[in-house]
């Protein structure tokens, strides 16, 4: 049987800058400052109008500023400036960086048609990275539920590997695994309606009576009127027809365009027409956003080879720069070459030595190279810098105990448990069952296991590991049961179809084995045991 | 408020009321032949304000606690309201203000005059404004656009279309502007996402993208870093954080506890030097220094403390038990532990024991016991293939005796003929759970006598020594053999013969037999005289595989056999049983006429299953001796794989006491499951010759002496 191994947490990447506190000397308060408050008492020292919510807006009091707009607005309903203003508040309030999000709908990823080669060479595709890259062994190193090897960081990361549509209609849905069966994913469809909700006078621009083409083609308010459309109102159709104006009243002459036209083609999945608009204006200028922008565009057709050369180029005119640096390392470990990902991502750290994607990224990297005390340094370097999450206390409680040093695990550990939230409940309580098996007491293991499931009742390792006591107490129905829903929550996964393999096996259930041992050589090509099976299996059916 | 405070100290030096909100504020020598004088911008006047300080005007103030003054000089008013300014400074003569409004109009002021009003880069929203002395060119990033002006063109005064040097949408609204002489004029811009360095032809040197919105930024130069290679900078951001880059290169980090709104880096006297700066949007200003002590999570005080130095101890303690029991054998020696002592005793020439084979000799083994302590009974068990009285018994000890003694006799059995002189004697003691386990060999004559050599059987053995060879009749001189090169053993009772052949001309020993259950008993014997003889010859042999091959072929075909037979037996029982119900049912019935018929009929079936029993018997005991043979030849291949120092876990007890089958117990001691049994049996017989065996531990000698 295969135990699923030791998960490590992947720290949330929410706050990247995780500052050390200031070390504050002393601090002035200006002693006449009440007295300014008095004199304010008397003839109103204040900025009006125009001045003050742009003074707002410039000190990121964004809802203050808008509040003002719209009183400015209410007064003169034409006055540009106020209103390009306000456009620029409200899509403010909704920015999300356009290169960090990478949700994509089911539509997206079970019609896609963007992949060049269905049979590539290895190493050439995320769908098929090299064999012999060390890295990708389930049993050395987990696997997220899209199939990728687990990595240090969350990431809203696209599953490159589709598993059948089938199943992703059929996973549970839970608050945290919903996912939007349209093409725009759960987050854009959370601001459209928020949009709707904010304009309680009615929708602030009504965009199917704007004279899109008169105010795209005017350079001082495009800009506010294209954000405005493409992050609040989220209608990438009219955002992509203002950046097409706008960039055709630019004479085709203005980078920015040509990137937001490619940022409305990678929203609509049109990936060529991408990629063309951002290698024109690449031609024009070289920009960080840019390079990025086409190596995801690249990684979105599957072109991880692409994608390297686009961030190496990237390189060449931004020296050591953070945001190719990161993507380089992002693709090495999505094709399973840690040594050069942790290179990268240790060349970032000497950038931004505070940066907690690669630290925990190389750390995640030592723990399953076998060198959890290197892992645990760079945890606590985390810990150092004030994070101190439930998933940092765990990891660094795993790592502990993978160095022998129990006594801090322990406490590690029990810290980690008292400060969890809800939704790495499960994976903690999973990785205490583990730390259980290994210390032996299996019985505590298989509560832990249930606990873990109780969180998460998609937790398909808890219920493998589970599996694998109950076989071992001789309950094999049962075992067959957790093995086959943790299949059917996580197809991808070599451990539950390993495992109910071997159970078919030993029942004689010779068909259903041989589809499992398929499905877990899917997994991981590489397994001796597998093989073997599957070599012993064949001569029954050739003899059929 | 205003970001550009320059004058601060321990407390307030003066507080003058303007009427204005004021925007921004710039110290320099904008009039000619004075000095210290502060402009002050507000949306309608820009105003000039004279600071006198104390040292000056301290006979004229009249209140104690003013230490300064400010006189408004005059004031330029403005019809549409400014937004910002710069000051440039021109060589040789007094620095200009350059103010913006807020729609964008440019306004130059020299002194009290304004030198020209007009709107170059026609904007919705302005942005900040800078000038670089060294190329003479004026940054404007008005709504996003960066665009670059060469100042003389706008000094002429003409009012046509003015024409950038160059342009860059920034894609993002700008809030600070930093330009930098010297070399390599550098502007960088704060803009609301990231921060974006320009040379002077308008190409990005650097970028750095934010992860808050920017709030301010500032550029300092450091009396102790005399490099002006790079640009250092501080921004702000809106979640509290400093960010503190060299170039794009992150230097270090800290929170900042506000979100300011200006910045700065400055010296206000000798202690406070080089001090950021920060004005929140509140009105709060904070100075202070960066953290140099990082918040470092302690770790919670362990209540177990490890004493090293008892563990240190505690572990010598147990070590040295470790190394006591070492030296005892492995076997128990405990403070009350039993011990047990074999010796080969008297040999007889005839046994009369009822089990014994014909003519069979005997040999007694004397089992003494000491240290017998609160020890009433002994039960002792015997495992040997060789024949004793009988194999359990049970020994009585006085309560006051320490010692006691028994003799065991030992013989050739009837019943089975044995492969290995091997005698295994254990002792428990039922009351304190103590047991001891000892092995004993036999004496070879106690098994053999001489006999006629054979020539021409089966199977051989062959063993090469270093040396020359030694006269067969030295080597057994028990059997009173005259033959120097071959000797003929039979085994007591039966027919069972093995010879030994002495080489001519090579250094070679032959072992000879029909049976090869006998092989390892004659050669190890013949290996351990010939070493008692010549101390420390190399002596070494091929293991006969193939015989091995032969014996698990054998096996094989008879478990099959079996399956078979044990499935006759089946088939035989229930026709019994059918034939058993039909008559007890007849006889139930009291229909007795075929009484007869049915009574020859469960004769004949009843006949055919003891038949078959019988048969599966026979069989039975025949896989029980082809298993023997196994074993010996397994503990054949590591007597000699042992002569080639080659330690291997195969032993004549390989298989034995296990319900393993043969395939499983290999795969074990491979631990593969590849490959058939003989593969997995020579794997384990691999003449790997390993160092370890053959460095002796010097330690362990010590001990031993």
């Amino acid at each position: 049987m295969s135990l699923s191994p030791l998960r490590m947490l992947q720290v949330c990447n929410s706050s990247l800058w995780q500052p050390e506190l200031l070390d504050v000397s002393f601090v002035f308060l200006d002693p006449s400052f009440d007295s300014f408050l008095k004199m304010a008492d008397g003839p109103v020292i204040e900025f009006t109008g125009f001045m003050k919510a742009f003074r707002l807006f410039r000190e990121n009091r964004l809802s203050e500023a808008e509040v003002v707009c719209t009183n400015l607005l209410r007064k003169n309903p034409l006055d540009q400036a106020t209103w390009a203003l306000k456009m620029q508040c409200l899509s403010d309030s909704t920015f999300v960086d356009e290169l960090d999000n990478e949700d994509m709908g089911l539509a997206e990823t079970f019609l896609e048609q963007n992949v060049i080669a269905t049979s590539a060479r290895p190493g050439t595709s995320f769908q098929r990275p090299k064999t012999t890259a060390k890295g990708m062994n389930p049993i050395m190193r987990p696997s997220t539920n899209a199939g990728r090897p687990l990595s240090g960081v969350v990431r809203p990361q696209t599953s490159f590997k589709a598993g059948s549509m089938d199943q992703a209609v059929r996973t549970a849905r839970t608050a945290k695994t919903a996912r939007a069966v349209s093409s725009t994913s759960a987050r854009n469809m959370r601001l459209g309606t928020a949009s709707m909700a904010a304009g309680a006078d009615g929708e602030f621009v009504n965009l199917a009576r704007l004279n899109i083409d008169k105010y795209a083609a005017d350079p001082q308010v495009n800009r506010q009127l294209f954000e405005y459309v493409f992050y609040y109102v989220n209608d990438i159709r009219v955002a992509h027809q203002i950046a097409g104006t706008a960039s055709k009243s630019a004479s085709f002459e203005d980078y920015y365009w040509k990137n937001q036209l490619a940022k409305c083609y990678l929203r609509l999945g049109m990936l060529n027409d991408a990629e063309k608009q951002l290698n024109s204006s690449l031609n024009q200028r070289k920009l960080i956003e840019s390079f990025a922008l086409l190596a995801k565009v690249q990684n979105r057709m599957d072109q991880p080879v692409a994608a390297l050369k686009t961030y190496a180029q990237g390189l060449e005119s931004f020296n050591e720069d953070v945001t190719m640096l990161t993507g380089i390392a992002r693709v090495q470990e999505a094709l399973g070459e840690y040594d050069l990902s942790v290179d990268m991502y240790k060349r970032v750290l000497d950038v931004q030595s505070n940066n907690i994607e690669a630290i925990a990224c190389v750390a995640t990297t030592h723990f399953y190279d076998g060198k959890p005390e290197i892992a645990l340094r760079y945890y606590r370097r985390i810990l150092q810098m004030g994070v101190s999450s439930a998933e940092l206390f765990m990891n660094i409680g795993l790592c502990c105990f993978a160095a022998q040093q129990f006594d801090f695990a322990v406490s590690s550990i029990l810290r980690a448990q008292s400060t969890m939230t809800e939704d790495v409940a499960a994976d903690i309580w999973y990785n205490i069952g583990q730390v259980m098996i290994d210390v032996g007491e299996l019985e505590y293991a298989a509560r832990a296991y249930s606990i873990a499931l109780t969180h998460d009742p998609d937790h398909s390792e808890s219920l493998v590991n589970l599996g694998i006591l109950k076989h071992r107490d001789g309950k094999i129905d049962e075992s067959r049961a957790m093995f086959s829903s943790a299949i059917a929550k996580n197809p991808l996964m070599f451990e539950g179809n390993y495992n109910l393999a071997l159970v078919c096996l030993a029942q004689g259930r010779y068909h259903e084995a041989k589809n499992l041992i398929g499905k877990a050589l899917e997994a991981f090509p590489d397994h001796e045991h597998c093989k073997r099976m599957y070599e012993n299996m064949k001569p029954l059916y050739e003899s059929v | 408020m205003d970001p550009g405070f320059r004058e601060n100290s321990n407390h307030v030096l003066v507080t003058a009321e303007t009427k204005y909100p004021i925007l921004e504020m710039a110290s320099d020598n904008f009039l000619p032949s004075m000095e210290n004088i502060l402009a002050v911008l507000s949306p309608t006047k820009l105003t000039y304000y004279g600071v006198n300080f104390a040292t000056t005007l301290k006979f004229l103030a009249n209140s104690e606690d003013t230490h300064a003054s400010l006189d408004e000089i005059f004031s330029h008013s403005f019809t549409t309201s400014a937004w910002n300014m710069c000051v440039i400074p021109i060589e040789d003569s007094t620095s200009q203000i350059l103010v913006q409004s807020i729609d964008c109009k440019l306004s130059l002021f020299q002194g009290d005059q304004c030198v020209f009003s007009l709107v170059p880069l026609r904007a919705l929203q302005p942005g900040p404004i800078g000038y670089c002395q060294s190329t003479q060119t004026l940054f404007v990033a008005n709504n996003g656009f960066l665009a670059a002006i060469k100042f003389s063109l706008m000094s002429s005064g003409s009012q046509k279309k003015i024409n950038y040097d160059w342009s860059f949408n920034l894609g993002d609204t700008a809030i600070k502007m930093e330009v930098t002489e010297g070399m390599k004029p550098t502007t960088i811009i704060l803009c609301r996402r990231h921060v974006s360095a320009f040379n002077s032809a308008g190409s990005v040197v650097w970028q750095i993208r934010l992860e808050a919105v920017g709030m301010a930024m500032c550029l300092y130069k450091s009396l102790q870093i005399n490099n002006t290679q790079f640009n250092r900078l501080i921004v702000a951001t809106a979640d509290d954080t400093l960010l503190i880059f060299k170039d794009n290169q992150l230097i270090w980090n800290c929170n900042s506890q506000m979100s300011p709104v200006g910045l700065l880096v400055c010296s206000y006297n000798k202690s406070y030097e080089n001090v950021i700066t920060m004005m929140g949007s509140n009105g709060k200003i904070v100075i202070g220094y960066l953290g140099t002590e990082p918040s470092l999570y302690k770790v919670p005080d362990d209540k177990l403390i490890i004493n090293y130095a008892e563990r240190a101890e505690q572990f010598k303690a147990l070590e040295q038990k470790i190394r006591e029991t070492d030296i005892a054998g492995g076997a128990v020696k405990r403070k009350e532990g039993i011990q047990m002592k074999l010796s080969i005793g008297e040999m007889g020439k005839r046994t009369i024991e009822p089990n014994a084979a014909s003519n069979a000799p005997y040999c007694n083994v004397v089992v003494d016991f000491s240290e017998l302590h609160n020890v009433s009974k002994l039960h002792i068990n015997i495992l040997s293939e060789c024949a004793c009285p009988s194999n359990q018994v049970l020994l009585n000890v006085g309560s006051s005796q320490s010692t006691a003694s028994l003799q065991i006799q030992f013989y050739v059995g009837s019943k089975k003929s044995p492969t290995s002189n091997k005698v295994t004697i254990a002792a428990h003691c039922v009351f304190s759970q103590i047991s001891v386990t000892k092995t004993i060999e036999l004496p070879f004559k106690t098994l053999f006598e001489e006999t006629q050599v054979d020539r021409n059987a089966k199977y051989k053995v062959t063993i090469d020594t270093a040396g020359g060879v030694i006269a067969l009749n030295k080597l057994f001189p028990e059997f009173e053999s005259e033959n120097p090169q071959a000797i003929g053993f039979s085994l007591h009772g039966s027919d069972k013969t093995i010879s030994i052949f002495a080489a001519n001309k090579s250094n070679r020993y032959r072992i000879q037999s029909e049976h090869v259950s006998l092989l390892q008993i004659a050669a190890k014997e013949l290996v351990s005289r010939i070493q008692n003889e010549v101390k420390g010859m190399e002596i070494g042999g091929v293991i006969p595989f193939e015989y091995m091959r032969e014996t698990l072929d054998d096996i094989q075909e008879l478990e099959a056999k079996q399956k078979e037979d044990s499935k006759v037996i089946d088939c035989r029982m229930k026709e019994v049983r059918a034939i058993e119900s039909l008559s007890l049912n007849s006889c139930k019935t009291g229909n007795m006429g075929n009484l007869q018929a049915m009574d020859a009929l469960f004769d004949k079936s009843y006949r055919e299953l003891l038949d078959a029993m019988d048969s599966y018997n026979i069989l039975t005991t025949k896989i029980e001796n082809e298993k023997a043979t196994l074993n010996s030849l397994f503990q054949l291949a590591a007597d000699l794989s042992r002569l080639s120092r080659v330690e291997t876990i195969l032993s004549g007890s390989f298989w034995t006491n296990t319900q393993q089958s043969l395939r499983d117990r290999l795969q074990w001691a491979v631990r593969t499951d590849r490959g058939k049994e003989m593969a997995m049996i020579e794997k384990l017989c691999e003449h790997s010759p390993k160092e370890l065996p053959k460095i002796k531990e010097e330690e362990e000698e010590e001990n031993v002496e």
